[in-house]
């Protein structure tokens, strides 16, 4: 992940300042992918640091699921949001503009199963319970279900939430396969020590973005964008970045 | 000794209120040690309860404020504070205020409890942060009742837990006490059953009694044996004592001797039935005063009080006796004279207990002594001093003139013709006699410092104290005057008496009292010998004085030569002038062999030995000697006449002698016979007469020596049981030319027939004496002419 952070590019970093006023601050929203509390662990100190370099302030706004923090998005009670939810043909027209990406090769998606199960491919998952995120989630949903499909496997899904959610449901055995991020499932296993095994793994697609809203101004949006983009060069960035990082292991 | 305080409580009670107070102790203790930390855990724990709530309620809202779910915020608080019944929560942000209330439970423990305890309420605060950002304060608070009540209820189950096990405890211990000290209550009846005199009584023995009251008991058992033989051995002494007591007060109260008992500070206790007699003081009425209340002693002689002996004998610890010529002043202000003996009484270590008073009437005794002192230095007859009391004073009088200028005159005074009035008159007129003349010599002498004497018989002394030689001549002079006018009546009897006096001065050349007297009796004798009624005074040179001084220079000859057995015995045969008479007959004389072992005739020594005293031992060495000859000789067959002195004669204890030196031998007494001159008869004629009649019964004669040279008087005669007479030789000698003595003797013998007894004539010399003697038929003749005397044959 703090890899990840250095490609972020902040284009609108410059602007922060200059825009900045004492005006309420921009809410801030993160799709879940983690937990209430690691998600406001992980993104908090980075938007003090945003509001801060930029003049741009920030307030992280999460809904209880991604459902949600989408729904809130789509709804337009979020200016900036951290999502890769809106690359819909319908939520494209909302207007939201993208303004950073993480620096990194793509998010897979993918079906997992531990190392221990039986299941070694798709169809020995048929009409088992398989754990997903969401049911907006790209690649911990649409992607890995479409491979099922395509493999012409039924099997029961169930929405744990968020990825990390899904992933536990596996790891504690409650469900016989997961559709997860290949980053966060490495993660999550990494800092878990569960052993998983890969049934089935999509194409790399582009990762979560920063997005704003339409009414979000040029200006502070620049600003934000420049803040997020130089974020890994400052050290006061970087030490944020890292520090950030070990919020989620 | 002082009875130790009991304690005010019993060991059942002492026992059973120290388990209570350690019990109590150990609660406080408990109580203390574990309540107090568990009190500040009980806190602790609800402060971490605070926290933990605190920590609960933020997770529960931790969501809800990152989603800025207010409502649900308040819906959680609300919800956590009813369930969990916290006083108070709170959830703070700049902008908002959430918080919740619930009253604080009514508490069932008592107040002093909370007080106690000082129960605080727990809060816990803490602020939401996430990521670094703030997210607002919350807090809690928790109602501390809960825990305060299990505290109350913890510490009640542990003071009843506490209470159980005392009571239960004390109850043990009271049953665990009872059985013990069954044993020690069975101990104190008994102890109270010996106490009341039962002393029998022992401790019951009881199986199953703890192993110290056993031994107890039987310790007890033991010393109650111990006691009983004790007490046993006790009276068996005490009725002893009392016996002793009883014996002992009834001596004390009949002995003759006062006794008076003290305390020991001098206090009359007790005095007997005769201490009562003499002081005049009942008993009662004497105890407790002290003893010289009751005794007031003071001398004879000067009336000084003396200090009480038993009062000296306590104070010194030591028996004092009382000088003689001590009084008692009796109650009755009479006084008594008696003699003590004061005693401390002493206990067994030797403190002085009290003492004793022993006395005793000495009036009789004290007359008797001073009668009987009297006695020793008086004449019983007429009252004057006695020869021994005269021979002290001439001591003494020898000794002041010896060591100092004083003149003393010693004078010897003898009566002339005293013998007369005895004999004419009697004894009794003789001793009359001599009252009256010793009334007018004593009144003659009265009020002069002179002092005197009978010495004997007719015999006085007169001794003249710091008076010179003429002055006491004076003296004498008047006296001798002042007898010669005195006239004797005796009946129709008229005497006049003429008296001797030989007066010799003292002086430092005295050797001793013995010369004194010696010399004042020569020149007595040489006064008497001057037709008497005279005085001389002795001079050593004086012929006839110096004449007697050769007699007595014999006295040490004659002593020396009987000490050194130079006296031997002769006999002269006595010739029977008739037929028939049977055996040989022989005198028995006594020569004295001189330094040079020349033979001195008797006539040297013997009238010297008889003057002074010796002759009585020269009879007895002859008696003895002569019945010892009789008995180692057998053979000799003849009688033998001894000669006896008219000193031994006077002496009582001479017919004694003689029959006890007969009894050790065993010869016939029959063949001894004594002759006494006539002289010395009729002056011992009672003691004579005695010593005559006794040994007449064992059949030893008597002859009259020297008859017709003395008094020759038919009285005599007739009185004397004598066997013959032997005619002094003065009347033999010559009686052949003599007519005078031929008829004298003719008389003599005649007279002697017509008694009954024999005639002997001693010193005939001449055929011509013998014819005369044959013609007059005397029955023995004894002379040079017929046998010498001669030694005995050995």
């Amino acid at each position: 992940m703090e890899t990840t952070l250095k490609s972020f590019i902040f284009v609108w970093a410059l602007f922060a300042s200059a825009l900045s006023h004492a005006a309420a601050p921009y809410a801030f929203g993160v799709l879940n992918q983690r937990s209430l509390q690691a998600t406001a662990s992980y993104w908090n100190p980075i938007l003090s640091y945003v509001s801060a370099r930029s003049g741009v302030p920030l307030e992280l706004h999460i809904g209880r699921t991604a459902n949600e923090t989408t729904d809130r998005i789509v709804a337009g009670k979020l200016d900036f949001a951290f999502t890769n939810h809106l690359f819909t043909p319908k939520r494209a027209a909302l207007g939201w503009r993208v303004l950073a990406r993480q620096d990194s090769r793509g998010i897979r998606g993918q079906i997992v199963v531990r190392e221990d199960s039986p299941a070694r491919s798709l169809q020995d998952l048929a009409g088992k319970t398989v754990a997903f995120p969401n049911p907006y989630a790209f690649v911990g949903y649409y992607v890995p279900y479409d491979a099922l499909l395509r493999a012409g496997v039924k099997v029961v899904p169930l929405f744990a939430g968020n990825q990390e959610a899904a992933m536990g449901q596996l790891m504690a055995g409650q469900v016989a396969a997961a559709g997860v991020n290949h980053q966060l499932m490495a993660d999550f296993a990494l800092r878990n020590g569960l052993k998983y095994r890969v049934l089935s793994e999509s194409e790399p697609y582009f990762d979560l973005a920063v997005m704003a809203s339409p009414r979000v101004s040029q200006a502070d949006s620049e600003k934000v964008r420049q803040a997020f983009a130089g974020m890994a060069d400052d050290p006061e960035g970087r030490r944020v970045l890292d520090a950030a990082a070990r919020t989620i292991g | 000794m002082s009875e130790a305080r009991p304690a005010r409580f019993s060991l059942s009670s002492r026992i059973l209120g120290t388990i209570f107070a350690l019990v109590g102790l150990m609660y406080g203790v408990a109580l203390a040690v574990l309540g107090v930390p568990l009190v500040e855990r009980v806190q602790a724990q609800l402060q971490l309860n605070a926290e933990r709530e605190l920590s609960a309620l933020r997770t529960a809202i931790q969501d809800q404020v990152l989603l800025r779910d207010y409502p649900a915020i308040e819906q959680t608080i609300r919800s956590r504070v009813e369930r969990f019944h916290l006083l108070e929560a709170r959830y703070a942000t700049q902008k908002l205020l959430i918080e919740a209330h619930t009253p604080p439970r009514v508490h069932d423990y008592p107040a002093w409890f909370d007080s106690l305890i000082d129960s605080r309420v727990a809060r816990a605060q803490a602020e939401i942060e996430i990521g670094g950002l703030s997210y607002g304060t919350l807090s809690v608070a928790l109602d501390p009742a809960q825990a305060m009540r299990e505290l109350w209820l913890m510490g009640l189950r542990f003071t009843l837990l506490a209470l159980g096990s005392l009571v239960m405890t004390m109850v043990l211990m009271r049953w665990v006490l009872n059985v013990s000290l069954r044993g020690l209550y069975e101990l104190r009846q008994a102890a109270r059953a010996i106490e009341a005199g039962n002393f029998a009584a022992r401790a019951r023995l009881v199986s199953g009694s703890p192993p110290e009251v056993r031994e107890t008991k039987l310790a007890f058992n033991h010393m109650a044996d111990h006691v009983d033989s004790l007490v046993a051995a006790l009276e068996h002494e005490h009725s002893e004592l009392m016996v002793e007591k009883e014996r002992l007060r009834i001596t004390i109260e009949s002995i003759g001797d006062a006794v008076l008992v003290t305390d020991a500070q001098g206090r009359i206790e007790f005095l007997n039935p005769k201490a009562e007699e003499l002081t005049g003081f009942a008993s009662e009425q004497a105890r407790g005063k002290r003893v010289s209340e009751v005794m007031s002693l003071i001398v004879e002689r000067t009336g000084e009080a003396i200090a009480n002996p038993l009062e000296t004998a306590l104070s010194r610890d030591a028996v004092v006796e009382l000088d003689t010529h001590t009084l008692l002043r009796r109650h009755d202000g009479s006084t008594l004279a008696i003699s003590d003996t004061a005693s401390p009484i002493r206990s067994a270590d030797g403190r002085i207990q009290g003492g004793v008073l022993v006395f005793k009437d000495e009036s009789e005794r004290r007359h008797l002594l001073q009668r009987l002192a009297w006695q020793a230095e008086r004449d019983h007859l007429t009252g004057l001093w006695n020869r021994r009391a005269m021979e002290n004073k001439l001591a003494a009088a020898l000794y002041s003139a010896q060591h100092a200028p004083r003149h003393f005159v010693f004078c010897y005074i003898d009566l002339d013709r005293f013998k007369l009035v005895n004999d004419t008159c009697g004894h009794r007129a003789g001793d009359a006699l001599l009252q009256r003349l010793t009334v007018i010599m004593a009144r003659r002498i009265e009020g002069e410092n002179h002092y005197l004497a009978r010495l004997g018989g007719d015999e006085f002394g007169l001794l003249f104290v710091d008076v010179a030689l003429p002055e006491a001549l004076n003296h004498v002079q008047a006296l001798r005057d002042e007898i010669g006018r005195f006239r004797f009546e005796w009946e129709d009897k008229v005497f006049r008496l003429g008296v001797s006096f030989g007066v010799t001065e003292l002086h430092a050349g005295h050797t001793n009292v013995g010369e004194i007297l010696a010399q004042a009796d020569t020149a007595c004798y040489h006064a008497k010998s001057l037709g008497g009624n005279a005085i001389q005074v002795y001079e050593k040179t004086h012929p006839a004085l110096q004449k007697i001084n050769d007699e007595m220079q014999w006295i040490a000859v004659v002593t020396r030569a009987f000490e050194a057995h130079r006296f031997v015995l002769f006999r002269q045969e006595k010739i029977a002038l008739k037929k028939g008479a049977g055996g040989q007959h022989y005198e028995v004389l006594i020569r004295m062999r001189g330094e040079d072992g020349a033979i001195i005739s008797p006539g040297e020594f013997l009238p010297a030995a008889e003057r002074y005293g010796l002759a009585p031992s020269f009879d007895r060495w002859v008696v003895r000697n002569v019945f010892a000859y009789l008995d180692t000789h057998p053979e000799d067959t003849a009688c033998y006449a001894l000669n006896l002195s008219g000193r031994s004669l006077s002496d009582a204890s001479t017919a004694d002698f003689i029959l006890e030196e007969i009894s050790r031998y065993h010869f016939d007494p029959a063949r001894i016979s004594f002759e006494v001159t006539e002289t010395a008869a009729i002056d011992n004629l009672d003691t004579c007469e005695r010593l005559i009649l006794t040994l007449n019964s064992r059949g030893i004669l008597f002859a009259l020596d020297d008859f017709g040279r003395g008094q020759s008087s038919f009285g005599y005669l007739k009185r004397l049981p004598v066997a013959s007479l032997k005619i002094d030789g003065d009347f033999v000698r010559g009686l052949d030319a003599d007519r005078e003595k031929l008829a004298i003797v003719k008389a003599m013998h005649t007279l002697a027939h017509e008694l009954g007894k024999l005639t002997i004539a001693e010193q005939v010399e001449t055929e011509a004496e013998l014819i005369c003697l044959k013609a007059m038929g005397v029955d023995f003749v004894q002379g040079y002419l017929l046998s010498r005397p001669g030694p005995f044959p050995a």
